[in-house]
């Protein structure tokens, strides 16, 4: 990382700011519990990476289920590809490291574990040959089926040819920009997941050969329709790649063209940094997004039977392995299929669902804030609308004239967020506005800078985080002057302050105006912003200080219960359960004898059902139409009947990533009624006979299959139908 | 003759090296270290065809520096020098220096600012040092018959960020 020159007394600051850091490191260290499992006979975990390609396989199976509709499961073939994307942009570096050093090494034997390297690689060929044979043996002929044809350039009829061609003359080859290799023109920069056209090129009576490459120009949907008269019934679409590939002669006039390949690279995003070296937080961010930029390219995918000469130099010049290269024979870029999935054809999509306005909330005009003070709430998105919730919730705050202060986490928000705009609005009406804005969400910083220097212009006091640390807890605290005395109202999620992603992925925003929550959320904000070093919580769970204690011994008491005969059980649903120290706490508390049961969406290392380790641990995955991404906890604790057990939810997962580098927060949920709703989506969810995934012992995972007592019910379908009915109920009562 | 001298590549942090180990001499490279230095020679060696003779520092930083430059310059003698080190004097390299033919080229793998003032001495004669270099840089320095003080012409100076971009 390039050390920016400052002006201002830097060294003070960075000298401060080291001093900080060392001393969270070290309250950090105190609770960070020493690693045993590696020490206990026979507990083993599923490879970490090949846990992520797991979930993507459940993914890709997604595009394979006739019971979904066509555009959907096209759509799943293009996050499949995404997420593939993201696994290389993040994990794959790290697994090429042992090759690299040992290509750096002067004795040729010293050699490198390249095995996992190894391992990863087939299992991905094995992934991206499946996603080849659905889309050509399932999603392409059941598009043609419904008169959506994809076409290649020799399926086009003549008519269509000269439409092509006029779309290129007119749109295309204004912007496009071939580069020339050669000593004059060095090789041009390839930005992360570009696709673009390599060609080798030759003089008309010359023989050597020359490099030039084409970018696939991403203004353009990747797919456009020919059909400009109306007349057929059919939708015909070809690629703008195949669309240039064709018209290359107008790139290169008299220049003899002697092969072409179509490909598409990825690189490593997950760029060291050095944060003790950094003097403000958000240069070295600005700087690591130009970094990044410049990551080693860790991928290349092309077509069936690659030019090898183009090969090659692209390999030179990429500076990649054999190793780094794969071949899809569907398409090169499945994500390109963008346009396709987003075909407004009704009855090729899923039904729309619009979020309901939670039924507490649906009397208006109602206070908020009255009806917060009055009980806690608990709202479930995407059933539940999150504008007329948590985005009411901030914007009232913005509103309310007795709101002296808002205090909010934003890790990831969208564009033209509106919890920016009611925070400008707040700081503008003379409130106290903080805004905690995590710079560090991976490939989300560029983003998160804009908004940091918008909401500053406003007055807002923006806080980048802690060094070293992400801010990953999605908390909002709003402090309102009522008649005697100050009152907080705080909101806890287990979900990002993001409209778009609320429509999108299941999540649980629990709202409160408990003194002894919102009291220890103040402290929190005091820590994130000051220099408090408080890491002595009661009732939250904060993590990287007493999260992780609190959860093994939560844990570990639920295997003490079960051994003195009294009720115990545990229940818990995340993203990903990773961590090794929590999973060991796990396998020893089934081996007590404790029914666990996880509803883990992705990554999962722990093995269920392992005799003698974890027989009485069950691990479902559930994957449908909205991404699964709550996060809650359930400890029976020797309660007699299951509701009156501990629940808790928040924005942790189990992993150590979580745990030890991320501050997070966890909520316990006391109020009986709301126990109640969480209860009642585990076992939704734990009933799910359509979208869930069972874990095997292995770490591979089986479709789960309906029985004759367990309908064909998916628990998104059920959520969904749930809101409808109270919500209709609660109109009717009203 | 010619002279390359290179500068080792990032090393691991030495306040927390020094922490668990007891000597610097030790300390080695990061692996984006040595990514940086293989990306640096990888493009040094596309002009400079061959190179007769390696000297390094014996420090371990130096000494990694100097085997991934040797894994391109494959028939390069490869010797390790005590004047390399960063506390040695700056003219206790010239006898090896003058030892060259005219022909040949040679590449030293050292310190800061030892080799910047090595580089200042042969320039102008004065071990004042008015160039620096960067961590897997390089400064190449060309010499007529002989190799005296302030002969020296300077080839190319090699900052490694202009490299990173592809």
């Amino acid at each position: 990382m390039t050390k920016t020159k400052k002006n201002k007394s830097s060294a003070s600051i960075q000298q401060s700011q080291k001093q900080r850091s060392q001393s969270i490191r070290n309250s950090i260290s105190s609770h960070r519990s020493k690693p045993h499992w590696s020490r206990i006979k026979g507990v083993s975990f599923v490879d970490r990476e090949l846990a992520w390609l797991e979930f993507n396989q459940r993914v890709l199976e997604q595009a394979e289920d006739e019971s979904l509709r066509l555009l959907e499961r096209v759509k799943f073939l293009s996050i499949c590809h995404s997420n593939l994307d993201e696994f290389f942009m993040k994990r794959v570096d790290y697994l090429r490291r042992p090759a690299i050093e040992k290509s750096y090494s002067r004795d040729e034997d010293e050699r490198g574990s390249l095995d996992r390297l190894n391992i990863v690689r087939r299992r991905v060929e094995k992934l991206l040959s499946d996603m080849d044979r659905v889309y050509l043996s399932s999603l392409k002929p059941q598009l043609t089926a419904n008169k959506i044809d994809l076409l290649e350039w020799d399926e086009l009829t003549k008519e269509e040819k000269i439409n092509a061609n006029e779309i290129f003359y007119k749109k295309i080859f204004p912007i496009l920009t071939p580069l020339a290799v050669d000593p004059g023109h060095p090789f041009p920069h390839i930005s992360n997941l570009s696709t673009s056209l390599a060609i080798a090129l030759k003089y008309p009576k010359g023989q050597e050969l020359f490099f030039s490459r084409v970018k696939i120009p991403e203004i353009f949907p990747a797919w456009t329709s020919l059909d400009s008269s109306g007349t057929t019934e059919r939708l015909r679409f070809i690629s703008i790649a195949d669309i240039i590939l064709h018209n290359l002669d107008a790139l290169f006039p008299n220049m003899e063209i002697t092969a072409t390949m179509l490909f598409r690279i990825t690189r490593n995003i997950d760029v060291e940094r050095d944060e003790e070296a950094a003097e403000d937080l958000l240069e070295m961010i600005e700087q690591e997004i130009k970094d990044r930029r410049f990551g080693e390219v860790v991928k290349l995918e092309h077509g069936p039977q690659p030019d090898p000469w183009l090969l090659n130099f692209l390999k030179a010049e990429l500076d990649i392995e054999s190793y780094d290269i794969y071949e899809l024979k569907g398409l090169v870029n499945f994500t390109s299929l963008s346009p396709i999935y987003r075909l407004n054809i009704p009855e090729l999509r899923e039904e729309n669902w619009t979020s309901l306005v939670p039924d507490r909330l649906v009397e208006e005009p109602i206070s908020l804030f009255h009806l917060i003070a009055e009980t806690d709430l608990l709202v479930h998105h995407p059933y539940e609308s999150f504008t007329a919730s948590v985005e009411k919730f901030i914007r009232s705050a913005a509103e309310d004239p007795k709101v002296l202060a808002i205090k909010m986490t934003l890790y990831r928000t969208n564009e033209d967020s509106p919890f920016i705009r009611a925070l400008i609005r707040a700081a503008e009406a003379g409130k106290q506005v903080v805004c905690l804005v995590e710079l560090k969400a991976r490939m989300e910083e560029e983003k998160n800078i804009n908004w940091a220097n918008k909401l500053e212009e406003a007055g807002v006091h923006v806080v980048y985080g802690i060094v070293g640390l992400k801010t990953h807890c999605k908390v909002a605290l709003v402090i309102r002057q009522e008649s005697d005395r100050l009152r907080s109202y705080a909101h806890i999620g287990t979900g990002n302050y993001n409209a778009q992603t609320a429509k999108l992925y299941t999540d649980i925003g629990f709202m409160t105006a408990n003194e002894d929550i919102t009291k220890e959320l103040i402290e929190l904000f005091h820590h994130l912003t000051g220099r408090s070093l408080k890491d002595d919580y009661e009732k939250l769970l904060v993590a990287p200080y007493n999260m992780k204690q609190k959860f093994l011994r939560m844990i570990e008491r639920e295997a003490e219960n079960q051994q003195k005969g009294l009720p115990a059980g545990i229940i818990a649903k995340m993203n990903s359960l990773e961590d090794r120290d929590i999973g060991t706490a796990l396998y020893k508390a089934s081996q007590a004898g404790v029914k666990i049961k996880l509803i883990v969406r992705g990554i999962c290392t722990l093995r269920p059902g392992v005799e003698g380790l974890s027989e009485s641990i069950e691990v479902i995955s559930i994957v449908d139409r909205f991404l699964e991404h709550g996060r809650i906890f359930y400890f029976r604790n020797a309660a007699k009947e299951i509701v009156d057990g501990e629940f808790y939810l928040g924005s942790a997962d189990w992993m150590s990533r979580n745990l030890h580098g991320r501050v997070e927060v966890v909520t316990p949920i006391e109020n009986p009624d709301l126990k109640e709703r969480l209860l009642e989506i585990f076992e939704i969810q734990l009933e799910d006979f359509h979208n869930a995934w069972v874990m095997q012992p292995d770490g591979s995972y089986k479709r789960r299959l309906p029985t004759a007592d367990s309908p064909p019910l998916s628990s998104q379908n059920v959520f969904m139908e749930l809101t409808r009915i109270r919500h209709l109920h609660r109109k009717e009562k009203k | 003759m010619r002279l390359i001298l290179f500068r080792h590549g990032p090393a691991v942090d030495r306040e927390s090296y020094l922490q668990s180990h007891p000597s610097d001499d030790l300390r080695p490279l990061t692996f984006s270290g040595k990514r940086k230095v293989n990306r640096v020679i990888q493009k040094i060696a596309r002009s400079q065809e061959d190179i007769s003779t390696l000297i390094t520092s014996p420090l371990k930083r130096a000494e990694q520096t100097a085997q991934i430059i040797h894994k391109h310059y494959k028939k390069a003698n490869y010797e390790v020098a005590e004047e390399l080190k960063a506390e040695a004097s700056v003219k206790e390299i010239l006898p090896r220096l003058k030892q060259a033919t005219p022909v040949e080229t040679l590449i030293l793998v050292g310190h800061e600012p030892h080799l910047s003032r090595i580089a200042s001495y042969l320039l102008t004669g004065n071990e004042t040092n008015f160039i620096h270099l960067k961590k897997a840089g390089a400064i190449a320095l060309e010499f007529g018959d002989k190799v005296e003080p302030g002969s020296a012409l300077l080839r190319w100076h090699i900052h490694p960020g202009i490299f990173l971009k592809r």
